[in-house]
Formats: C-alpha cells, structure tokens, sequence
C-alpha cells in the first residue's frame, strides 16, 4: 500500500503541531522560564520563626534541618535554591511570583513545627 | 555519570537514592534504539503506509522514552525536567494514536478512514492543547527534584488511551470474525495482541505511577513504570515474528538477523551497568566479537535462504510444467483412444462379416488388428486412469453392491485370457452374498487389472481367487503360480509406471500403470492391497481387504 496523498497531508498536519508543541513549551520553560519553583532553603532562626521537623515525627526527606519555603518564578530562582542553600534570598529583583514563606501556626503542615520565637 | 553532566548536585544525590541508574538507563535507551532501529529498518525496506506509522509509533516511543529519561535526570536542573515532562503525556497520546493507525492499515492494507482519522485527532487534542497552555504542570518541587502534576488534566490523558485501547480490542475482535482464513485470523491476532501489550504495559505503568506516587506505595510504582516500558520489545518480538512468519512488508528478514540484532542490543546495553574500565573493554570486544560472528551468520542464513527460495520457485515452474504435461498427455491419450477404438470397431465389423465374407488368408491378419487395437485400447484407457487419479480427477460413487457377484463376473470376462495361455483360472466364493458399498464399476476395473496381471505374469499353471468374509472386513486373494516377485520389484510393485526389473520379458505390454490403479481404487474404498511372494518363479499372493457394508454386519 502506498501513501496517499491525504494521509501525507493528514501526517505533514500532526507533524507541524508536534514542532509547534514542543517549540513552544521549549521556549516557555529553557528560555522564558515563567514557570513556578517550590524550594526550602536555609533560615536564620534568630531572626525568623522557621521551620524544622517536628521532633515526634522525624521527616528523613527534609534536605535541610531549619528552613524557609520559597515559592519564586524559575527566572529569578538563583543556582543557589538549587541545593537549598541561599541563606540572603531576598523578593526585592524578582520580576514574576515570588514569596517567602516563614513558619506560623496557620501554615504548619504534618511533621513540621516552628523554631523558638525569634528574640 | 561524568561530573560535567550534574547541574545540581542535591537532584542526583536524590535521584540514585530513589532508584538504581543502572535500570533506569538500561530499560530506556535499549529499548528506544530497538524500537527506532527496527522502524527505520522496516521503513527504508518497505517504503509504504503502515511501515511510516510504524516508524511513527517507534519514533514516538523513542522520544517518549529519552523525554522521561531526561525528566528524571532533574540534576540537569529544572527547565530540563519541566520541558521534558511537560511533553511526555502527549507524545503518549501520539503514540497510541499511531499505534493503533498502524495497526489498522497493517491488516486491512487500507488507509484509516476519514471520520476514523477525525476521532483519533480529537483523543489527541485535548493533551495537545494541555501541553501548549502549560496546564499539565503547576510548578516544580527543588525539594523532591520533579515536576508538579496537575491531576485535573491527566485524566484526559489516560481518558484517550483508554480510548485507543477499546477501539484497538472492538478492531481486532471485528477483524478476526471478519476474516474466515486460519493465516489472515492469526495474522489480525498477532499484530494486535503486540500493539494491546504495548498500550497495556505503558497505560498501566503511567496510571499506577500517577495515582500512587504520593502513596506508600510510590516506590514500587515507580519500579514498574521503568518495566511498563518492556511492552515495547514484546510488540517487536510479536512484529518479528509476523514478518518471519508471514512475511510482512514483503521484507526477507529472518530470525538469525533478528536474533543478532536483539544480542548485540543486549550486550550494549551491558554499558549501563559496568563500572570499571577493564570490565567496560571487555563488553566491548564481546560486542565486537558478537557483531562480526552475527554479519558472518546473516550472510550465510541469507545465501540459504536465496537458494531455498530458488529451489521453492523451480519447484512450482516444475508444478506447473507437470500440470502442463499431464494436460497434454491427456489430450494425446484421448485423441488416440478415438483412432485406436475407430480401428477396432472396422477390425470386429470387417471379422463378423458385415462387409462380405472374409477369405482364410485375411481372417488371421484381421483377428490380430482386432487384438492389438484392443489391446491399444486399454492402455490408453489404463494412461487415462492413472492420470485421472493422479490429478484427483476420479469421483467415486458410494452405493452398495454385492462383491461376490462382482468377482464372479470379473473371472467370466478375463477367462478366454486364461483359457488362451491354458491356465487353470478357479474361484472360491462364501455361499452367501458379500456386501459392499462403494463404485462397483471402479472396482470392477481394480479387480480386473488385479487378476489380469496374475494372468499375464503366470505362463503356465493356475490363478485361484479365494473371497472370504471375516466380520466386517471382506478378503480377496489372487494366488497365482507365475514368476514371482523379487524383494526389489516388491518396493515399486504398486507405483505409477512400476515395473518388475524383467516383467517386460514376460507381459511386453506392460504399461505399469495397471497395479497403481488398483492400490489407487482400492484405498479410495478405505481398503488396503498388498503383495506377498516367495521370490522369483515362485508365485505371488495379492490380497484385498476392503470393509463390508456395516449394516449387514450381524451385531
């Protein structure tokens, strides 16, 4: 059997929304990057209420023992967050989403509890 | 994994916690190099419809494969597994879509119809228009290294492969009652059951993952998302076989190829588990050592094959050329028999006088054209017997008849032969009637030639035929008192053409066609004939045995 000429045109059709799929989504997350990241990195407990593993339910996943949630736009997410280390991250040059969240009793999840009051 | 590779090292310290490098390279790259290779290799050769969306299913799976390989790679950093992850749903749904338009134009060598096509395209859409929009994704987790699903919109995933899966089954089921020939019903099955196992493996192993990731359970799901990808070398197994087997694509592949092909991806594959140099040297010389011994056994698989192929092609020119033959000699054999029965008919009116009186002089001329175009006669008859039953031209009738009577009537009509070399020609019979039930004028002429063959063989002494009636089985015997048979002449006794290596001396009539007919008439009544002697001027004994008509067979 031989290709038809619909069948050409029907496959040249899916191919074209293949490219168009994968051109664009290559643009929005290697180069836009508008996408959103979730990270914990480290927290100065003397000067914020952080968040640590509650010591009744030890969490062997948490990277890092005292922490900060950071929810920012892939753009402005330094390499550091990468390894959960950014002890200065800071909102002020961020240009899309970006928000740092410290530990209150309203946003406590299963197995964390808040570090001692900051002096 | 070289060190240039990892963008963040955290991802990869979590990574190779979760599961072991080695599987997860092993069971992705393998798997999608098979699938391209083979694709590609069935495409260049076949050069049609099905083999470009078998290449298209393949390709998909392949970038499928490398797209969920790179997702998982998330110490290559974020943007990495977010594109890679963002795509993998929909390249699924691609798949499933040409896999199943594959299939479709792989058995009914048609083009997929127009509303068929439409259908397909609108299962696509959805996860098409999901990927582009970015919905599939809500963010991603730098703390477990993945891409955030948003389980809203895989439903629409699994909602499309589930569909490719029902019409895959509801197509295969309609094609297989469809199709009444064995090799098209196994050929719809085969091809089928390979793409089912495919879309089975990789749905099951995407669903589980999805729902039990955030489970207990989430460790084994993902194990099995790594087998589920296995569905894949188990559909080219079943694809190899149908072009081993029934030669799909019309390619001459064969199964050393297949087999060298699928070792040397086993042992390269070996790559992804070695560690050490040494260790790395020697998959490699045994990889080398493996393509050299496998190119040296394609080739040589490969001339056998041309030569079967050639001998398979002289073998129906020689078919065709014997039907050609028989054709022709049918032809002949009819036409002589005309002449001959027309010159025959002259010689017996000419010696009853119809055209005056015969002087004593011609009388003896005429009696032998008489016997000689008699004799004529019947070996073209016994030509065209042989080569009626040969061709599997004789019908025979079934009715019932009395074999006594039968045989009785045979040894009137072959007496004056007997009479004439002064043979005794006696017969033994049961009181009663013997019952039969078949063609009585087949048997007739079985019988005939039987006994007429004992004459001819017999130049002095007796023929005795003896007919008894053993419950349901009737036995003839033709003892006669000639020149025996020697245990070579034995082997070809009942063969077209057979000759014994000095009948000629004796009968120079001999056609040898005169035994075949006999074995031929009496098997078609479910008998069997055979031939016993002491060896050469001792006599010969051929026996009948030939069932009884069972409803006179007293219970």
């Amino acid at each position: 059997m031989e290709k038809s000429r619909v069948s050409g045109w029907f496959l040249l059709c899916i191919l074209l929304g293949i490219i168009i799929v994968l051109g664009h989504n290559f643009y929005r997350y290697y180069l836009e990057k508008s996408y959103i990241v979730n990270a914990v990195s480290v927290c100065d407990p003397q000067q914020h209420s952080c968040f640590e593993a509650d010591p009744n339910v030890p969490n062997p996943d948490l990277p890092i023992p005292v922490y900060e949630k950071i929810e920012v736009t892939a753009a402005d997410a330094p390499a550091c967050l990468d390894e959960h280390s950014c002890p200065n991250f800071s909102c002020v040059n961020a240009h899309g989403t970006c928000t740092i969240t410290y530990c209150s009793t309203d946003n406590l999840e299963d197995g964390e509890a808040c570090s001692s009051t900051p002096h | 994994m070289p060190s240039y590779f990892i963008h963040v090292q955290y991802c990869y310290d979590y990574l190779v916690n979760q599961i072991p490098m080695g599987l997860l390279l092993y069971s992705h790259i393998p798997t999608a190099l098979l699938a391209i290779g083979f694709s590609t290799y069935v495409l260049i050769r076949a050069r049609n419809l099905p083999s470009v969306l078998l290449f298209a299913m393949c390709l998909s799976f392949g970038i499928w494969a490398a797209f969920d390989l790179s997702a998982w790679f998330s110490f290559l950093g974020s943007a990495n597994t977010m594109f890679t992850w963002s795509l993998l749903d929909f390249i699924a749904v691609l798949m499933f879509f040409f896999g199943y338009y594959f299939l479709y134009t792989f058995v009914t060598g048609k083009d997929l119809p127009g509303w068929q096509k439409l259908l397909g395209t609108l299962a696509v859409l959805p996860s098409a228009t999901i990927a582009l929009l970015g919905l599939n994704l809500t963010n991603y987790n730098l703390d477990s290294c993945e891409a955030i699903e948003n389980s809203s919109f895989t439903i629409f995933t699994y909602g499309a492969e589930v569909f490719f899966i029902l019409a895959t089954i509801g197509f295969v089921l309609s094609h297989y009652i469809r199709h009444k020939r064995s090799d098209e019903r196994q050929r719809v099955l085969f091809a089928g059951a390979g793409i089912l196992t495919l879309f089975i493996f990789f749905f099951t192993a995407s669903f589980l993952v999805s729902n039990l990731a955030d489970s207990n359970a989430s460790l084994y799901a993902y194990n099995y998302l790594i087998y589920g990808l296995f569905g894949m070398p188990l559909f080219l197994i079943y694809l190899g076989y149908l072009i081993v087997r029934y030669h799909a694509f019309d390619l001459r592949i064969f199964g050393a190829q297949a087999l060298v092909v699928a070792l040397v991806a086993l042992i390269g594959s070996e790559f992804a588990f070695v560690s050490t140099l040494s260790n790395r040297i020697l998959v490699a010389i045994t990889l080398v050592f493996t393509g050299m011994i496998g190119i040296v056994l394609v080739r040589s698989v490969r001339r056998e094959i041309d030569q079967r192929e050639r001998i398979e092609k002289l073998a129906k020119d020689l078919e065709q050329a014997n039907k050609q033959q028989v054709a022709l000699i049918h032809f002949i054999t009819h036409q002589l028999k005309g002449f001959v029965a027309k010159s025959r008919n002259i010689f017996s009116m000419v010696l009853e006088g119809d055209y005056g009186p015969l002087s004593d002089t011609m009388r003896p001329v005429i009696t032998e054209g008489f016997n000689s175009s008699t004799k004529g006669a019947e070996t073209i008859q016994d030509i065209l017997n042989a080569a009626n039953i040969r061709s599997g031209a004789v019908t025979y009738a079934n009715d019932p008849y009395d074999f006594k009577n039968l045989i009785v009537n045979v040894m009137k009509v072959l007496k004056p032969a007997a009479d004439a070399k002064s043979l005794a020609l006696s017969i033994e019979v049961p009181p009663d009637p013997v019952p039969v039930v078949g063609d009585q004028m087949q048997m007739e002429n079985a019988l005939r030639n039987l006994i007429d063959n004992s004459i001819k063989y017999t130049p002095k002494g007796s023929v005795t035929v003896t007919l008894t009636r053993a419950k349901d089985r009737v036995h003839l015997v033709v003892q006669d008192t000639g020149i025996g048979i020697t245990p070579e002449d034995m082997q070809h006794l009942f063969t077209e053409g057979g000759h014994g290596k000095d009948s000629q001396k004796v009968n120079v009539d001999s056609t040898g066609f005169g035994l075949y007919i006999v074995k031929n008439i009496i098997e078609a009544h479910k008998g069997k004939v055979w031939a016993e002697s002491d060896g050469t001027g001792k006599g010969s004994r051929f026996i009948v045995d030939i069932p009884s008509d069972r409803r006179s067979v007293p219970r």
